[in-house]
């Protein structure tokens, strides 16, 4: 069963298929059928509690600030240099903003039933214990 | 004779986080004997150190015991008072004869007046504070005691910081559940129909 998931897996990955959230699968196998409690155990209080009345869901949400810096190229120079034609690459850090937020929807029975993120940078939040 | 308590203060302000190190921390066999909410909303622990010898005998069946009082505070505890009392066991009754309050501030101990008359209405510490020196055998049934262990006054520091934060967060946690309670409560079943997302 292992070799089953791993290899599904890795095939989904090389096929770079669209539309697939790696993390949000890994989340929801973690978290399915798992007590509300444990929920707030790990991931603390939520930003907001709302509700789906034809899902019968209390939803639990989460946002996060997932900004990152990346060290990118900002500029070229082409010309002399001590009396020698150079060329120079300027590199640097740039800011990236980002924000994820995370749903946690609960059933009746106080078990989660679905976890979803949407927004940018979500697989940066450890969305299961390690 | 056992000596008072009070002069572990000497050690104890030396063995905190906000003094100087001691050469030899003091240690002592703490026991929780009770917990509660004050009014401020600051919660209070009360300590009592169950060391051979830290608690001492007097004529007439009277005995003695040290009781440390921890407050919570952001990120941690700061203790707030040391307290001498005896015990009549067999009269059923308790008193004060020694108060040390801490001041944050100055980081000073300083001795705060007491009458020493026998309480008529005792507080719920006192009471579980004389129950524990009175009736050593029901310590283990009791809930209302958490038995620490051996440890330097500077750990017992650091432990009621943690169990202050563990004791937040369990707050926090039933406060959600219940909020969850609520909208369950509150969310019409389905037969009812339509389709409604709320967000609190």
């Amino acid at each position: 069963m292992k070799k089953i998931i791993a290899l599904g897996m890795t095939t989904l990955l090389l096929s770079g298929c669209a539309g697939m959230n790696v993390p949000d699968t890994l989340a929801r196998n973690y978290w399915q059928g798992r007590p509300a409690a444990e929920v707030i155990d790990y991931f603390g209080a939520p930003q907001q509690i709302g509700g789906i009345t034809d899902k019968q869901w209390v939803v639990l949400v989460y946002g996060y600030d997932t900004s990152y810096t990346t060290r990118e190229a900002l500029g070229t120079y082409t010309g002399p240099v001590n009396g020698q034609v150079v060329h120079q690459e300027y590199w640097g850090d740039v800011f990236n903003q980002a924000n994820c937020e995370m749903r946690v929807a609960i059933n009746r029975d106080r078990r989660v039933d679905m976890i979803a993120t949407k927004g940018s940078n979500c697989g940066s939040i450890d969305l299961v214990p390690n | 004779m056992c000596p008072s308590l009070r002069h572990l203060l000497p050690a104890l302000l030396l063995s905190t986080s906000f003094a100087a190190q001691a050469d030899v921390p003091p240690t002592g066999d703490f026991w929780i004997v009770h917990q509660e909410e004050a009014e401020s909303g600051y919660r209070h622990i009360y300590y009592i150190d169950d060391r051979t010898g830290a608690n001492a005998s007097r004529p007439g069946g009277i005995r003695t015991a040290g009781v440390f009082q921890s407050e919570s505070r952001e990120g941690g505890a700061a203790w707030v008072g040391f307290l001498d009392i005896e015990v009549d066991c067999a009269k059923q009754r308790a008193r004060v004869t020694n108060i040390q309050v801490h001041n944050d501030w100055s980081n000073t101990w300083s001795g705060k007046d007491v009458d020493g008359e026998w309480l008529k209405k005792p507080e719920d510490w006192m009471i579980k504070s004389r129950d524990f020196v009175c009736k050593p055998g029901e310590r283990a049934s009791n809930r209302a005691y958490h038995h620490l262990g051996k440890m330097q006054v500077s750990t017992l520091d650091e432990q009621s910081g943690a169990i202050f934060a563990a004791q937040g967060r369990e707050l926090a946690k039933e406060a959600i559940l219940k909020k969850i309670d609520e909208a369950f409560d509150m969310m019409p079943q389905p037969a009812t129909g339509g389709s409604k997302e709320s967000v609190q």
